[in-house]
Order: C-alpha cells, then sequence, then structure tokens
C-alpha cells in the first residue's frame, strides 16, 4: 500500500501543479455551477430543493469525470508516449500497484473539483434565491461516496484501456469518449429544466455500478503484462 | 551475476534475437555493441523483465528480474528515454524513486546526489526547462539514487556535450572501481566502449557475432598493419610497386611520405622490412599500427556482411 500512497502522491502533485489542467477545471466549474444555480432558482420554492438536488447529483459527478478524462490523458496516456512508463516498471513496484496509485491520485485531484463544484452550486443557489437551500442526505452521501468511486471506476477503467491499447487506439478513443463526455456536461442543464427527483435507489445502484466496474477494471489489469504496455507505446 | 542463455525474441513472425548467449560477471563493465535495430535494447528489456523471452533466459541472480521485485531494488536503470517527469522538480524526480526504493533520509541523500552531478541551483526547476544533457545527468543520478550492485545503461552519454560524456565516463569508471557495481552497456559509441569497458559483445541482426575482452577481440578480428616512412616519392611509387606483387599483404595503401601495409593473418613486419631493404628501397621508420575498438567492429560487421 505505501508504493501505491507514494504513485498517488506524485500524481495528485502533479496534476495539481500542472497550470492547464488546473485552469480549465476551475473555468469549468464556475461556468456550469452558475448555469444550473440560475436554472436552480428559476424553480418556485417549493422546487428549488429539488432542482438543487439534481444538480448537484448530476454535476459533481460530469466535472469530476471530465476532470478524470482529461487527467488520465496525462498521467497514463503521456506516461506511456514518453516511455516514462518503462523506467518505473523497472523499479520494485508492481503494475498494480502503479495503476491503482495513478487511480488515486487522478480521484484526488478530479473528486477535489467535484466537491467544489458541489460547494459552489449550493453557496451560488443560496446567495441567488435569498434563502438557505440544503441538499438531501442521499445527495450528501452521493457526493462523498458516490462521486468518488464513479471517478475511480472511470479513471481505472480508461487507464486499463489507455495501457493496453496501441497509441493510435488510444487516441481515437479518448476522442469518442470527449464527444458524449462534453455533451453531457452541457446537457446538465437542459436535464435540470426538467428538475427530477434524486432517490436513495439511484445513488445506491450508482455506487454499486462504479464498485462492479472498478472490480473488473482491476481484474482486467491483473492479467495485464509489461510486455503488452512496452510493445504498444509506438 | 547477468546470464543470458540461448536467448531468442520474435515479434509476431519477426526474430530479434537468435541464440545469444552470454555472462557477465561482478564488478565487470559490459559493452553491449551493435548496429541501431541489432537487438540491443530488446535484450535490455528483456534482462529486466519488460519484456518475455521466446527462448531461452535471462536471469540477474539466478532471478528473472520481471517477477522478482526484490531484486529489481538492488537493479538501476537508465533506459534510451530519461524516464523523467516533465512537469515536476529535479528535487521531485529523485524524491520520488527515493521514496519508491524506500531509501532511509532521503531528502539528504537526493541533495548530495543533486550536488554531484552540479544540478543543486536548479533543484526546484521542473525538468522540463533542462536541457537534454542536463536530463541525461539527472537521470542518471536517478538510476544510482538507491546504491544498485548492477547497473544497466542504454546509451547514457547520448546527446551530451564532450565534457558530460567524460563526466559519465568518469562516473561509470568510479561506480565500477570503488563502489564494485556491476554495469551493462548498451552503446554503439564505440569510443566510449573503448574506454571503459572490459569486455564486449557484438551484436547484429540479433546474433551474437564476437563476445571476449577488447585486446583479446583486437587479436582475433583485425590482421596486422604497419605504417612504413620512406625519404620521398620516388621511394613510396618504387615500393608500392615492389609490394604490389606480395601475396602476403592484404591491402596496401598511400599516405604523406610513407605506406600503410595490411598484412596477411600471421604474417611478421619483420619479413616485409627485410624484403624492402634487400630490394634497395630506404625504409626511414616503421611503426606497428594499434587496431581500435572501431576496427575491431567494422571488420566484425564487414564480413558477417560478406558471409551473408
Amino acid at each position: 500500500m505505501r508504493k501505491t500512497l507514494v504513485v498517488a502522491r506524485k500524481e495528485t502533485r502533479e496534476l495539481l501543479s500542472t497550470k492547464s489542467t488546473i485552469f480549465v477545471g476551475l473555468a469549468f466549474v464556475v461556468f456550469f455551477s452558475f448555469l444550473n444555480s440560475l436554472a436552480v432558482i428559476k424553480g418556485k420554492d417549493a422546487s428549488s430543493a429539488v432542482s438543487l438536488d439534481s444538480s448537484v447529483f448530476y454535476l459533481s459527478a460530469m466535472i469530476g469525470l471530465f476532470i478524470a478524462y482529461m487527467s488520465t490523458g496525462q498521467v497514463f496516456l503521456r506516461e506511456k508516449a514518453d516511455r516514462v512508463i518503462e523506467t518505473l516498471m523497472c523499479a520494485p513496484v508492481n503494475l498494480r500497484q502503479i495503476w491503482l496509485g495513478k487511480i488515486l491520485g487522478v480521484t484526488v485531484a478530479a473528486y477535489s473539483l467535484s466537491l467544489i463544484t458541489a460547494l459552489v452550486i449550493v453557496v451560488l443557489s443560496s446567495i441567488l434565491s435569498s434563502s438557505l437551500l440544503l441538499p438531501t442526505t442521499a445527495i450528501l452521501v452521493h457526493v462523498l461516496l458516490v462521486v468518488p468511486a464513479l471517478i475511480a471506476a472511470f479513471t481505472g477503467l480508461l487507464g486499463f484501456v489507455q495501457f493496453r491499447l496501441g497509441m493510435r487506439e488510444s487516441r481515437i478513443l479518448n476522442f469518442v469518449i470527449f464527444a458524449p463526455l462534453f455533451a453531457g456536461l452541457y446537457g446538465a442543464g437542459y436535464v435540470m429544466g426538467g428538475s427530477f427527483a434524486v432517490s436513495w435507489i439511484q445513488v445506491g445502484l450508482l455506487f454499486g455500478a462504479s464498485v462492479i466496474l472498478l472490480a473488473v477494471s482491476a481484474y482486467l489489469t491483473r492479467r495485464l503484462s509489461k510486455e503488452r504496455i512496452v510493445t504498444t507505446i509506438t | 551475476m547477468i546470464e543470458v542463455q540461448n536467448l531468442g525474441k520474435k515479434f509476431r513472425e519477426r526474430m530479434v534475437l537468435n541464440d545469444v548467449n552470454f555472462q557477465v560477471k561482478e564488478g565487470e563493465i559490459f559493452g553491449y555493441l551493435g548496429p541501431n535495430g541489432a537487438g540491443k535494447t530488446t535484450t535490455m528489456r528483456i534482462i529486466l523483465g519488460l519484456l518475455k523471452p521466446t527462448a531461452g533466459k535471462a536471469l540477474v541472480w539466478g532471478k528473472n528480474l520481471g517477477e522478482n521485485e526484490e531484486f529489481r531494488k538492488k537493479v538501476g536503470v537508465l533506459l534510451e528515454d530519461d524516464g523523467l517527469y516533465p512537469r515536476i522538480s529535479a528535487f521531485d524526480n529523485l524524491d520520488y524513486y527515493a521514496q519508491l526504493y524506500g531509501i532511509p533520509n532521503r531528502a539528504q541523500k537526493v541533495a548530495n546526489l543533486l550536488q554531484f552531478i552540479g544540478l543543486y541551483d536548479r533543484k526546484n526547476d521542473k525538468v522540463g526547462k533542462f536541457s537534454k544533457g542536463m536530463k541525461r545527468k539527472l537521470a542518471l543520478a536517478r538510476a544510482i539514487i538507491h546504491d544498485p550492485e548492477v547497473l544497466f545503461l542504454d546509451e547514457p552519454s547520448a546527446g551530451l556535450d564532450p565534457e558530460a560524456q567524460k563526466m559519465v565516463r568518469d562516473l561509470i569508471l568510479q561506480l565500477s572501481g570503488e563502489e564494485r557495481i556491476t554495469i551493462f552497456l548498451n552503446s554503439h559509441d564505440l569510443d566510449e566502449v573503448q574506454r571503459i569497458c572490459s569486455k564486449i559483445a557484438i551484436l547484429q541482426r540479433g546474433e551474437i557475432k564476437a563476445y571476449d575482452a577488447i585486446d583479446n577481440l583486437r587479436g582475433k578480428f583485425t590482421k596486422p598493419v604497419v605504417e612504413i616512412t620512406l625519404p620521398d616519392n620516388r621511394e613510396v611509387e618504387k615500393a608500392l610497386k615492389l609490394l604490389s606483387s606480395l601475396d602476403y599483404i592484404s591491402d596496401c595503401n598511400r599516405y604523406n611520405d610513407g605506406i600503410t601495409v595490411t598484412l596477411a593473418e600471421g604474417e611478421m613486419s619483420s619479413t616485409l622490412v627485410s624484403f624492402l631493404v634487400k630490394n634497395g628501397i630506404e625504409v626511414e621508420e616503421i611503426r606497428r599500427v594499434s587496431k581500435s575498438l572501431e576496427d575491431v567492429y567494422l571488420e566484425i560487421v564487414r564480413q558477417q556482411e560478406r558471409n551473408a
């Protein structure tokens, strides 16, 4: 576990010291939080709480996934493209520790922005509506438990795929993922217009799906060889 | 210490390594030579456990490094690419590996190493801003941060200026001499290999073509060459004409006021001198030319091409 944490710390530090990631991340947080806060106060008093819930539920996850997507490209794909991974694999650390450490590193960075997103929406919505708006307990659990699990699962699977595939295939895949992810972010405001209620079942299902996805990627990574990574670099 | 036996590697249908055999003993500086694409880096990757062999085995202390994390702790690696993180500082780059290797008092160790390679003043600068030479030095420092017992170096001085090249060479000699570190050096810099290696293997098209101590290879693969200085142009012309009729001479070339003669294997230069003197040639000076590793290398490569 110690080595996994060493890898995780380094990845988080590297991501947070990359100005472009932080700048884009914060810009997304501010922009989408503001849009969604406006959508929240558009509703009447009775429905505002519901709108806030759906807004925090959706946007905290989407921002987290989007930042995770951007960071995974740096942490897994670029490290492979630059052949830095080869030197790392010669150190006394195994592939699963590297993979897990990178997931943790990305999750910490992306989840920090998810948390900020949730906070900004709550604060902005409360200020704009001149009343204290708070999310329900299910949403709090979602933000505190489900969102990090979802980010970790997404990062784990994407990281595994980037290790496994050739560079060209990985870039094509990244492009394919980017479109729905970006559309999802913009779609957030539209979904908020419908103001759906978030139940414990939804939160539970999403958590279960994240855990299963993470377990599947962990299993697949166990079967991944160093040779596969080295021979798919060029 | 390093044992490579009947090693073979195939990528799809292409044979990259074929029946490669060599041993590196403790404390040795072993030079692994060959042209680009000969299979040097593939061999190193197999030894380090990054690739699996198709045939044979490559062991260090009798173990497969890919499967033995504990043994990887005793191995230092500098691959063709520096393997550095450009977006973090020089200090953090070394500190990261110091943590992975579990080095006690690591801040001090990292600082000492940065001082040693002359980058202490730049310790907080991001590595992405460094020149190629600075990166190479830093990568070398990372390779030795845990005081390894074996060091694998792939083209360690590639892209370095002459001063930095000398620093790398001196460091390798120091590590081998004082610390008794075994060094496996992949290179096609013949001059570098000649200066520091005790034993070499020459790889061509995935096969070992020569494997011995450099001095033994010099004797084995090169024909004796002598330079003869003559008093004037007329004597040179005369000597050239005479020598062209001799069957124990492989090659004969003119240079300034003299000629360079390559004798057939086993022939003595004294026979040549007596022949010239007997025929009235005034020999001013004669000296045997010592062959460089480059000559040996080229001789082997050409010989193989002729055979092919």
